[in-house]
């Protein structure tokens, strides 16, 4: 069976959110691997969203945004920027794949930017294989095959925050 | 509780001397190390703990050094937050930080060496060591907001032990030593990474650090877990091979701040000296010094607010007092703390009036491989390792 990946999408409610509801109210296909979680601002990011994503077994993360000058609240956006350069180079340097971890700016006209962004994030987390933290265990060896079944599906937060427990989160 | 640290504080008679040294007690009103041991022997370890006084603690070790019946205050810190944890504690940064989070994994392999500047010798097969610590992602972090040169030191620590004639393994594999971890009492996570690191420290026979946090953390705390290794920190690796140095003449006043973890913890206090002086650099001593001097206010970003800030600035008017050019810190937190303060746009007052830079870069720019290196083989040496490793180059 064919590696089908998870993905968090962070949409900002002025733009990209729109964007992504008018891809679904015009009826454009695209890949069900993502979850999209709506905030006020891309500038609400924040890098510890992608450090406990890929903890707890994401494959990818993508955070849209408005266009440079759109933003709802001015400099919203180029704050995220800032924060995702720096989180992309952090995650480099822990040895993470900073392919999957993208920034975009998605406006809310752009339903079919949107579809085909999706698509092609997709595209590459396939390419990419699981990602070496996923908790099944055959994340990173085994290339393909991994972490598919339906289990896998629904992110098991249970068993994730005992783990923080034990470990003692910070 | 099922950890008392009671054991190692029953000694104390609350004569109180440690919370007159104590820099945080001056600050902070209530703040009393006293008052902390008082509470921990009377049995009160979870109002203590509630209170959140041992997050406010720098573990500074101040209190530890004057204390006459040698209360062990940071071991009571330690365990009172192991035992405490996600109590009371704020962390700066902690989003930031929280990289841990996917280092921890023992099938992620970090990428530092391809950070290191293209001049610096590595040799995987040498008997030496360079334990780069945490340099590269706090350059990451902190680099364009406060101007932190976290792979500057990296580099100039590779290019002095390059200059003895040292070529040092660096690894890619290595991963935080969980010093932070560890006074945040973290201690398993600690353990996770002191276990990963375990694996390949004990092929080397000697370990280098740039990072006194590191330093000690490897040489005390792994030990206290079963793991011996021979560990050195730059300045007392780089003192015994003095005569392979030479001052490049530059001249400049310099003043040195003894952070806690390398004077009070490990009592390194003269080779980082005796260095600063073979650079051809007049050292001149800041009020408080050596195993008096004053914390630089923030220790594992712990619960770092406006009154940690106070010392701060205590801190940069003693160095600007004594008339330097440039405060020489060995650790690269200190570092990060004291730049900090000082690209505070908010501040009323100037503290940008001297410089502030690593013990190793400032030997770096101070110092020239002198002309015996090539030679370096037949000089005789008093300890037969380091010789060994030169062969191995």
């Amino acid at each position: 069976m064919e590696f089908e990946p998870k993905a968090i999408v962070f949409a900002c409610n002025w733009c990209s959110y729109a964007g992504a509801d008018l891809a679904g109210v015009s009826r454009m296909q695209y890949p069900t691997n993502t979850r999209v979680i709506r905030t006020m601002c891309s500038g609400r990011f924040d890098p510890e969203f992608v450090f406990e994503a890929f903890e707890k077994g994401i494959d990818g993360v993508l955070i849209c945004g408005c266009h440079p000058g759109d933003c709802h609240y001015i400099e919203g956006n180029l704050k995220a920027e800032k924060k995702v350069n720096m989180t992309k180079e952090l995650l480099h340097a822990v040895g993470m794949d900073p392919r999957r971890f993208r920034l975009e700016w998605v406006s809310a006209s752009e339903g079919s930017k949107f579809a085909s962004l999706i698509k092609e994030f997709v595209d590459t987390l396939k390419e990419l294989g699981p990602s070496p933290l996923k908790k099944d265990g055959k994340g990173g060896k085994s290339g393909k095959d991994g972490g598919s079944s339906k289990q896998d599906m629904d992110l098991s937060r249970g068993e994730s925050l005992e783990e923080e427990q034990k470990i003692g989160g910070d | 509780m099922e950890i008392s640290p009671e054991e190692f504080v029953r000694a104390c008679y609350q004569c109180g001397t440690c919370s007159g040294v104590c820099p945080k007690a001056r600050v902070k009103s209530g703040f009393l190390p006293r008052k902390m041991v008082y509470e921990i022997i009377t049995g009160h370890t979870d109002r203590e703990i509630k209170s959140g006084d041992s997050w406010d603690c720098l573990t500074c070790g101040h209190c530890q050094a004057i204390c006459p019946m040698k209360v062990d205050f940071l071991k009571m810190v330690q365990e009172t937050r192991k035992t405490g944890q996600n109590g009371v504690c704020k962390i700066a940064h902690e989003n930031t930080l929280g990289f841990y989070k996917i280092m921890k994994d023992s099938k992620v392999t970090p990428k530092k060496t391809e950070f290191l500047a293209d001049d610096v010798k590595t040799n995987e097969d040498s008997d030496v060591l360079y334990f780069m610590g945490c340099t590269t992602y706090f350059d990451i972090i902190f680099k364009e907001d406060v101007g932190f040169e976290g792979m500057g030191i990296a580099d100039n620590t590779i290019r002095l032990l390059n200059a003895v004639g040292i070529t040092p393994a660096v690894l890619d594999e290595e991963k935080c030593c969980g010093h932070d971890q560890f006074w945040r009492g973290q201690n398993r996570l600690f353990e996770e990474f002191a276990k990963q690191n375990a694996k390949f420290l004990k092929k080397y026979k000697t370990i280098v650090t740039g990072c006194p946090e590191c330093y000690r953390t490897l040489k005390e705390e792994y030990k206290a877990l079963g793991i011996d290794l021979d560990v050195k920190h730059i300045s007392e690796f780089l003192a015994d091979h003095k005569d392979r140095l030479k001052g490049k003449g530059n001249g400049a006043t310099v003043t040195f701040h003894d952070s806690c973890r390398l004077g009070r913890y490990m009592n390194i206090y003269d080779p980082p000296r005796e260095l600063l002086d073979a650079a051809g650099l007049e050292i001149k001593e800041m009020v408080k010094s050596r195993d008096e001097a004053l914390c630089c206010g923030v220790s594992a970003f712990v619960n770092c607010d406006s009154e940690n800030k106070e010392i701060r600035k205590q801190k940069i008017k003693d160095a600007i007092e004594t008339g330097a050019d440039i405060l020489v810190t060995p650790c690269p937190k200190c570092q990060i703390h004291l730049k900090c303060l000082q690209c505070d746009e908010s501040e009323p007052e100037d503290y940008n009036n001297i410089k502030i830079m690593d013990l190793s870069t400032v030997l770096m720019e101070n110092l020239e491989p002198a002309q015996s290196v090539d030679t370096s083989k037949s000089q005789p040496d008093e300890s037969g390792e380091e010789s060994d490793d030169n062969d191995g180059n």
